[in-house]
Parts: C-alpha cells; structure tokens; sequence
C-alpha cells in the first residue's frame, strides 16, 4: 500500500513536471522570451490598462470556475476512488492548489517585465486558469465528501438514480461550500491583480523617471474587494456546517 | 402449522458476498413469503446488513463488492447484467438504522419518494402522501405540520416517516434494517405495532439484534453467525426448540 502510495505521487509529480518543461519550452523557444527587460515597446501602459484586460478575463474566469466544479463533481462521483488515473489526479490537484498563488503572480509579473506583447493575454489566461481550476476543484470535492454517506443511501434505496442523488442531493448541500470555494478563489484573483497593477506602475514610472509613486486607487478597489470576499468565503463555509 | 403453497416473493439461492478479501456472507439459501414477517438474528459483524444491502443493490457503492450466486426478485435476477439498479431499488422500499431525512418540509420528505415513482399532479402527490403517513400512524401526529422541517420531530416519529417514505415509493417489499436501535422504550412499540399491521399488505424483511423483538414481531426467522445461515425456520421453532447448538446458545444469551 505504502509503495504505491510513493509511485502515485512520483508520477504526479512527474507530469506535473514535464508540464511545466514543455511550458517553459514553448514560451523560451516559440515566443523567444528574452531578458531585454524595460527596453521593448510597452504592452500596457497603465494600470487601468490592465483592468480592462483583466475585466476581459471575466468570461474566462465563468466557464473555468463551472468547468472545475463539473469536473471535481465528475471524478467524485463517477471514478473509483482505488483507480490509479482518480488517485494521480487527485495527487496534482492537490499539488497544484497548495501552490501559493504569488508563485502564479510572480509567473505573470516576469512576463510583464519582459513585456512580449502576444504572449501576455496567453501568460493571463494561463496564470488565472492555475490560480482558479485547483482551488475550486479542490473545495467542490472536499464539499461532496462532506455529504453524509446515508442521505444518498436514503436516496438511492428510494429509487433515485445517480443523476437524482447528485441534482437533488448532493449539490444542495454542497452548495455553501462550493460558492465559499469560489469566494476563496475571487479573493486570491484580486489579489494577484493588485500586486499585478503595482507592478506595472511602478515599471511605468521607472521608464518615466518620475522619482515620487503613489499607489492608485484601483489597488486599494481591489484589496476590499478581496477581503470582502475572503470573509464572505468563510461565512459561507461555516455558517450552514451544522 | 403446515405452510401454504405461496410463491415467495424474494428466492436466495447459493448467495456469496466478498468485501474485497472478506467474506461476509456464506452460501446463503432461503425464500421471503408474501404475507409475513421474515427477521434475522445474530450479533453485529454476522453480516445481517450486508445481506439486506444486496437487494435493493446498495452494496454496489462499496468499493470492492464481489457476489456470486442469484437473488430472484418477481421472477428477475436483481444482479442479472440488464436490470437496473435504481429500478430495483424503487420496488424495494428500506427504513436504516438512523432516521435518515432530506432537508425539505415533512410533506415533501415523503412526496419525494412518490415523485421519484412518476407521480406529478399535486392532487395525487398530497393522497399518497396522506394515505403512506396514515399507514405509518403519523397522520394524526403532523397533519398540521406538513410544511415545516423534520427537525421539530422525536426520533421515533422522524423513523416512522422514514417508513412513510418508503412507502410512498409503493414498494413490493420492505426492508427494516435495525430500525428500533436508536428508539427508546416508548416508540419501540410503536414501530413494531406498524410493522404487524403492515405485514398483511407487503412481505417485510426485518434485521435486528434484539432477540425478544424478533420473537414479538417475525413469523419467519434467520439466524446469521459469521455470515453463515445457521438456521432458517419459524420462529417459534428457532425460540423454543432449535435444532443448532449455536442458535440456541444465540436464543438463550449465551452467545454474541
């Protein structure tokens, strides 16, 4: 049991890893990202450029979180949990959620720096899909293994099917602890977006030359905004857990 | 007594049961008549729940659950590969050890189970549902209570609206599975009495590890030990006179 615990985990970690190569591949050897830092013409101007194109990213950001959730309620309840393909993946999503979600800024903020302009929207979508689709996977399936084995027993010796269990059931109660999930992920979100807007002002006025920087008020929009819905996260996760 | 000729409703022929490497039940080979009450005995790990969880399929969500031989429901195989589990399972009704209820109102707790059936109009969904909580003696109980949450309930009137539901579902048999286990004194009785007046109308299979409320309740009794059928017979025969030397140290409290 133990050994293939530790084989589980290394082929994990192995794809895991080869991902990240290719990824470093395609944006070295394709894009041909190179160190030229402040000297290229820039992409975005200001910060307020960079909220229009994080606000773009809002679509993007819908069908990730729906996608996840389908998903993380598709290998909870249609994979065998003693399959090899259902313990890898749970293995990387588990790596990849507990990934601290500046690593994914710092991803972004270097290729800012470096500023190639066809591959920033890429490295955006990139860096909110890993923020994103971990996380929310990782709470949906903790919220539909918080459901108690008896209620879809109940529900299934009536005669409900698997679809009736998971519609009528299942998500109902996993429902504030999904949207907690989500509530988490938009505080994470924001917050990289706001480190995200200091840089690219500061970067402006180092190109400028201005001596004096003051934070703009959009960071601080944003800051709330991520506390917000920090606190409304775990209102929503402890408040229905009796 | 000499028994009738009745075609049985349930036939269990040569039935093995694997968790993984255990083997829970053992060669097991017995009818369940319409018309009476068939309980099984026999301390807890003697594979009474296991048994019960195999015919409304239940126990095709634990990972590593192997069977062999056959269960002929209605003249069907339950485990043949083209019946489909959900539809056993609706013509099996089953009341668990817990009360186990939904988050909605009394009403609809019950009418969930009626509507699973294919029952819409609302005319027909609120008959079912008064006629399955008269025949659980609830009716009088939470008549004026329908839309408001199980919780205000006791544990006994939460159990007998589980059977409510069962029955709304309009099953052909009905399954108890330790129902009286976390009920106290007063309510006991009452779900026995519901058990007797229900017997007339379904074949009940009844699993408990009291022996006094198998002797009060079954026409027919089972005794399991360590997943083997150690002696299937009336129940005043397995009481009075058992033929095993195990079932009557069982009978007696010397064993389990």
């Amino acid at each position: 049991m133990n050994r293939s615990e530790l084989i589980i985990q290394i082929i994990a970690l192995a794809t895991l890893t080869i991902a990240c190569v290719l990824v470093w591949v395609v944006t070295t050897e394709v894009f041909h990202v190179e160190g030229e830092i402040l000297s290229v013409p820039m992409g975005i101007d200001s910060g307020s450029d960079l909220i229009d194109r994080l606000y773009s990213m809002i679509p993007l950001l819908c069908v990730a979180m729906l996608l996840s959730i389908a998903f993380a309620f598709y290998i909870e309840e249609w994979l065998s949990e003693t399959t090899w393909y259902y313990r890898i993946i749970n293995q990387q999503i588990s790596i990849l959620a507990n990934i601290p979600s500046l690593i994914y800024g710092i991803l972004v903020i270097c290729i800012f720096l470096f500023q190639v302009k066809e591959f920033l929207n890429f490295t955006l979508v990139l860096a909110i899909v890993f923020l994103v689709v971990p996380v929310i996977i990782r709470t949906t399936q903790s919220a539909i293994r918080g459901v108690d084995l008896s209620v879809r027993e109940a529900a299934y010796a009536l005669g409900a099917n698997r679809w009736q269990v998971i519609t009528d059931h299942v998500f109902p109660r996993a429902f504030p602890k999904i949207t907690g999930g989500i509530f988490t992920v938009i505080s994470r979100v924001l917050a990289i977006a706001a480190l995200l807007i200091i840089v690219c002002e500061l970067r402006t006025s180092i190109i400028q030359d201005v001596s004096s920087y003051e934070i703009s008020s959009d960071v601080f929009v944003l800051i709330s905004l991520a506390l917000l819905s920090c606190v409304l996260s775990s209102f929503l996760q402890i408040n229905r857990n009796s | 007594m000499k028994t009738q000729k009745k075609v049985p409703t349930l036939q269990v022929n040569g039935l093995n049961v694997w968790y993984g490497k255990n083997h829970i039940l053992k060669d097991l080979t017995f009818d369940v008549l319409p018309g009476q009450v068939t309980a099984f005995i026999g301390p807890s790990n003697s594979g009474k729940t296991a048994l019960v969880r195999c015919f409304n399929r239940l126990n095709d969500f634990t990972s590593n659950f192997k069977l062999t031989g056959e269960i002929i429901f209605n003249s069907k195989d339950i485990y043949s590969p083209k019946t489909k589990g959900s539809d056993i399972a609706k013509q099996i009704g089953m009341v668990f050890q817990y009360p186990i209820l939904f988050r909605k109102s009394i009403y609809e707790n019950v009418a969930y189970s009626a509507r699973l059936q294919g029952i819409r109009p609302s005319v027909e969904l609120y008959t079912v549902v008064e006629e399955s909580l008269k025949k659980a003696q609830l009716w009088h109980e939470v008549c004026d209570d329908l839309q408001t949450s199980p919780d205000i309930l006791s544990n006994g009137q939460k159990q007998r609206l589980c059977v409510a539901r069962a029955l709304a579902a309009d099953p052909e048999i009905l399954i108890f599975d330790e129902p009286c286990d976390q009920l106290d004194a007063t309510e006991t009785p009452k779900l026995e009495a519901i058990v007797l007046s229900l017997k007339r109308h379904y074949p009940i299979i009844f699993v408990t590890n009291k022996r006094r409320q198998a002797a009060r309740v079954s026409d027919v009794a089972g005794f399991l030990y360590c997943g083997e059928l150690v002696e299937f017979g009336q129940t005043e025969q397995i009481f009075t006179n058992p033929k095993d030397k195990r079932t009557e140290d069982y009978v007696t409290g010397r064993l389990g």
